[in-house]
């Protein structure tokens, strides 16, 4: 299995196309022009979808999945690297495995069974439609990623996890794509099955830390809070941040204040580490319910988290390294996809350089790709599949 | 926000997963080797599957776990399995069991949508994801099933353990099929010894039924003439009863002593007294013969019927053997069968009297049956040696071992009909026998070669058609005569 990853950040949509098919068809020419399984695709949407799908569906045969990504994504190249490149790409040469694309449009009112549909399309693209996959990689529009999990084991099961993030725009307005070879659209839930000739590693995790405060979630309504601890939610919130959201208390929108606080669920894992799980306030409705961009449960309880600009430059380093950590011994990595929330980009500006950065002197040079999301899922310890805010996950992909 | 805890945290959680990995993986090791003990601890066929089942559970859980073996092309059938409505389902070979077969494990996640699956519908309502694994059992890839009730149950993370364990689990199930030899042979050969034994059994009493009557001939002959022997004496009985009166009343008379020496002289002459007492010494005499023959003749039963199997420390003289068979056949001898004794004095050997003298019997039995006309048979004892024993039992290995170790031998040999050749390689056979019902059972020979085996010794033939056969059997000399 090899990995090659390209990217551009040209203005002109043409050119950024070519400069990354001309990437691709360079790197796949060294492994004796074996084809790609699949390209993963992350762009800017302030470049035209269709001119990007047509022009690497035209210049490539093989099945392809395609996500906005909040402001550009992330490439780590053998000769360079872009921390929000217009265009990123990360292409599996893996003749021995297996790859399925499915897809299907989210009706608001049945997310599982598009879930179920586009997931059984994939298996029964893959070539091997009756095999547990080593894992899925997922794009969804965000909104209903807990169903669309779910709808997942419906069709194979709760184990294999699922890892991938809801697609993005760059400012929180719905302008979102997806994309496979067949469709590009604004309501899809994409599936990549994959059964990899080699081993994976895999690792999800939050860049911050629990603080005291204990709150406790009530008058839920699927991603709406009522009440925090019996009050009034945005008050509560908001005397526990030190007056984070006090312009918005009546209604507005607070994605940026909260990044550094978020609501996270304690997760023990066997192993008495307890994980958690992140939530993050977008807005504030008029009648002061906190709006989350994942569901809550009634009574749900909750630690106040907090994290730091400093905390989230680093910690992507420490998500990929962890990846790689848990292949099998003796295993070479060749490459690593990766998803960092978009809400911590957007928190950390312009340190995102500094971020990748990081990364880069933690793993070397080893091909990376990471999308910018609204949304993450990813399994724990534990094994579970869970959707989230405010996360990093890692898939480390080996020889 | 403090990073460095952060790290700390981090880092603690990858060395707790990495040391729960290798907890996990010297579990699995534990469990298995114990389980292996387990596996060859087992009594029966049965437990040991169960307990080779356990092994595997510990390995990888399961609600259901079966084998598929080859049967014909394109099928495979299940013939073990934990739940016995898989026992004997055939499987088609489709293209998840092939790649199996060609070596990987599978995973799959709803069995309900796999091929091999649509004709055994009624075994998916318990089933959902299916784990299988090939293995190598005697130079065939078998295929392991393990099912689990819940659909995406098996991972690659089941394939991964799979294959790690792949060899062991070969081991495993190699052991299993040692085992299984094991006990199966044990039974077989514990069933072949019940066999063998009734048929020893059954033959010597064929042997006897065969004797019975020469044998009722040979003590009714001498108890004959005992019998008229008695008679005789009592019919002598009134003449010395009145001599002695008569005797008695001269001795109490009152006459000069010379008168009754003459009286009693005249007594002696009249009744015969001196002829008298030469028939007593003769009938006495002859009895007493008689009587000896009776004695001889059940010893010579005895000795064929003992059984002292157990006693080691048994030995036997077989010139002592060859008198008391040919005692017993004696009256099976018609008068023109002459019969040559060659015997050699020879050491004691080690075994059952019982044995050799039935090995014996069979052995000119089937001599005396085979001769007709100027039969002639002949028994010849004696010592042999090394090479003499080489060239003699060519094909044995025995001897190699100890070329120095001294050997007795009996031959028996008849001018009889002989054996065609390519029936040579056979007389030894169970129930191979040229004669009619009711005259052969062709267990005999069958059983003097298991009895001379028995006995350390060898047995060997050669034979001439229309000329005569002679069978020898030898015994080792123990070192100690
Ligand atoms: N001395 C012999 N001469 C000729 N044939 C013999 C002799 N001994 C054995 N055989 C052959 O070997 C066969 C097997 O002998 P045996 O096992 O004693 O069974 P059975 O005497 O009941 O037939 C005989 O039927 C006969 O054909
Ligand atoms: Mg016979």
């Amino acid at each position: 299995m090899n990995i090659i990853t390209a990217f551009s950040n040209h203005n002109d949509t043409h050119q950024l196309c070519q400069d990354v098919i001309a990437t691709l068809r360079k790197g796949s020419a060294q492994y004796d022009s074996e084809q790609f399984n699949i390209l993963v695709v992350y762009f800017n949407v302030d470049h035209d979808v269709h001119l990007i799908h047509s022009a690497l569906t035209e210049a490539f045969t093989c099945p392809v999945i395609m996500a906005s990504s909040c402001q550009g994504a992330f490439a780590i190249t053998p000769t360079g690297q872009h921390p929000t490149a217009n265009l990123s790409v990360f292409g599996i040469i893996d003749p021995l495995g297996h790859y399925g694309v499915g897809y299907a449009k989210v009706n608001p009112a049945s997310p599982d069974i598009a879930a179920q549909k586009a997931m059984q399309m994939a298996v029964s693209n893959s070539g091997r439609p009756y095999d547990a996959p080593s894992l899925v990689w997922t794009v969804m529009p965000p909104g209903q990623e807990e169903a669309l999990i779910a709808g997942f084991s419906q069709i194979i099961g709760p184990n294999v996890p699922v890892f991938g993030g809801s697609s993005a725009d760059n400012d929180v307005s719905g302008n979102w794509f997806q994309a496979t070879c067949d469709v590009v659209a604004q309501d899809l839930v994409l599936v990549l099955v994959m059964h990899p000739s080699s081993a994976l590693g895999y690792s999800y995790s939050s860049g911050y830390e629990p603080t005291e405060v204990n709150l406790v979630a009530q008058n839920c309504s699927a991603r709406k809070i009522g009440l925090l601890n019996g009050q009034n939610a945005a008050h509560e919130y908001n005397a526990h941040t030190c007056g984070s959201i006090s312009e918005a208390l009546t209604g507005g929108v607070v994605l940026g204040n909260t990044t550094l606080h978020p609501l996270g669920r304690p997760i023990d894992s066997k192993m008495g580490i307890t994980e958690y799980l992140l939530s993050h306030p977008d807005s504030v409705t008029a009648e002061g319910e906190l709006c989350l961009f994942s569901t809550v449960a009634e009574n749900q309880e909750f630690v106040l988290m907090k994290g730091s600009i400093e905390g989230l430059v680093k910690r992507a380093a420490v998500v990929a390294q962890n990846a790689l950590d848990v292949l099998p011994e003796g295993r070479k990595p060749v490459g690593i996809l990766m998803i960092y929330c978009a809400g911590c980009r957007l928190t950390i500006g312009d340190d995102v350089a500094a971020m990748q950065q990081a990364v880069l002197e933690q793993i070397g040079s080893i091909p990376v790709v990471a999308a910018y999301t609204f949304g993450e899922q990813g399994c724990f310890f534990d094994g579970k599949n869970r959707h989230g805010n405010l996360m990093i996950s890692a898939v480390a992909f080996s020889q | 926000m403090n990073n460095e805890t952060e790290v700390l945290r981090e880092n603690f959680a990858l060395i707790l997963r990495l040391k729960e990995q290798a907890e996990a993986l010297r579990k699995e090791s534990d469990m298995l080797l114990s389980g292996m003990r387990d596996i060859l601890s087992a009594q029966t066929p049965e437990a040991l599957y169960q307990n080779m089942f356990d092994v595997f559970a510990s390995l990888i859980p399961y609600q259901t776990c079966f084998i598929l073996a080859h049967e014909t092309p394109g099928f495979m059938v299940c013939k073990t399995a934990t739940d016995s409505r898989f026992l004997d389902t055939k499987w088609a070979v489709d293209d998840v069991l092939k790649r199996t077969l060609l070596g990987t494990p599978t995973a799959v996640f709803n069995a309900r949508i796999q091929p091999a699956w649509q004709t055994l519908e009624h075994l998916t309502e318990t089933t959902a994801a299916v784990l299988y694994c090939p293995f190598i059992d005697n130079n065939k890839t078998s295929i392991i099933v393990f099912c689990a009730t819940e659909i995406g149950f098996y991972t690659q993370m089941h394939v991964a353990t799979a294959e790690r364990y792949r060899e062991f689990t070969e081991q495993t199930l190699m052991s299993v099929q040692a085992k299984l030899e094991a006990l199966q042979s044990q039974k077989l050969k514990k069933e072949r010894e019940q066999v063998e034994l009734s048929m020893v059994q059954s033959e010597k009493m064929a042997s006897l039924g065969l004797l019975a009557a020469g044998v009722a001939h040979e003590i009714n002959n001498p108890l004959a003439f005992v019998n008229s022997n008695f008679d005789a004496l009592s019919g002598y009985m009134p003449s010395l009863a009145k001599f002695f009166a008569k005797t008695h009343c001269v001795l109490k008379s009152e006459l000069p002593s010379e008168e009754k020496l003459l009286q009693i002289e005249a007594l002696f002459n009249e009744y015969d007294i001196e002829m008298l007492m030469e028939d007593l010494q003769e009938i006495s005499e002859d009895s007493k013969e008689g009587i000896e023959r009776v004695c001889d003749i059940v010893k010579s039963l005895q000795a064929f019927t003992q059984d002292n199997d157990q006693d080691e420390a048994a030995v036997f003289d077989l010139n002592q053997c060859v008198a008391d068979s040919l005692r017993l056949l004696k009256s099976k001898v018609k008068n023109t069968v002459s019969i040559t004794q060659n015997l050699q004095k020879l050491p004691k050997l080690k075994g059952s009297a019982g044995k050799v003298n039935q090995v014996l019997v069979n052995l000119m039995v089937n001599a005396l049956q085979a001769m007709d006309s100027s039969a002639q048979l002949q028994i010849t004892t004696g010592h042999l040696d090394a090479p003499e024993i080489q060239q003699l039992h060519p094909d044995s290995e025995c001897h190699t071992a100890g070329v120095t170790e001294q050997h007795a031998f009996v031959a028996i040999r008849d001018n009889g009909c002989g054996i065609a050749v390519d029936k040579l390689d056979s007389i030894f056979e169970p129930f191979f026998t040229t004669k009619p019902i009711g005259e052969g059972t062709g267990l005999g020979l069958y059983i003097t070669y298991t009895l001379v085996q028995a006995l350390g010794g060898e047995i060997s033939v050669t034979s001439e058609l229309n000329v005569g056969t002679e069978f020898t059997v030898t015994f080792p000399i123990p070192f100690t005569s």
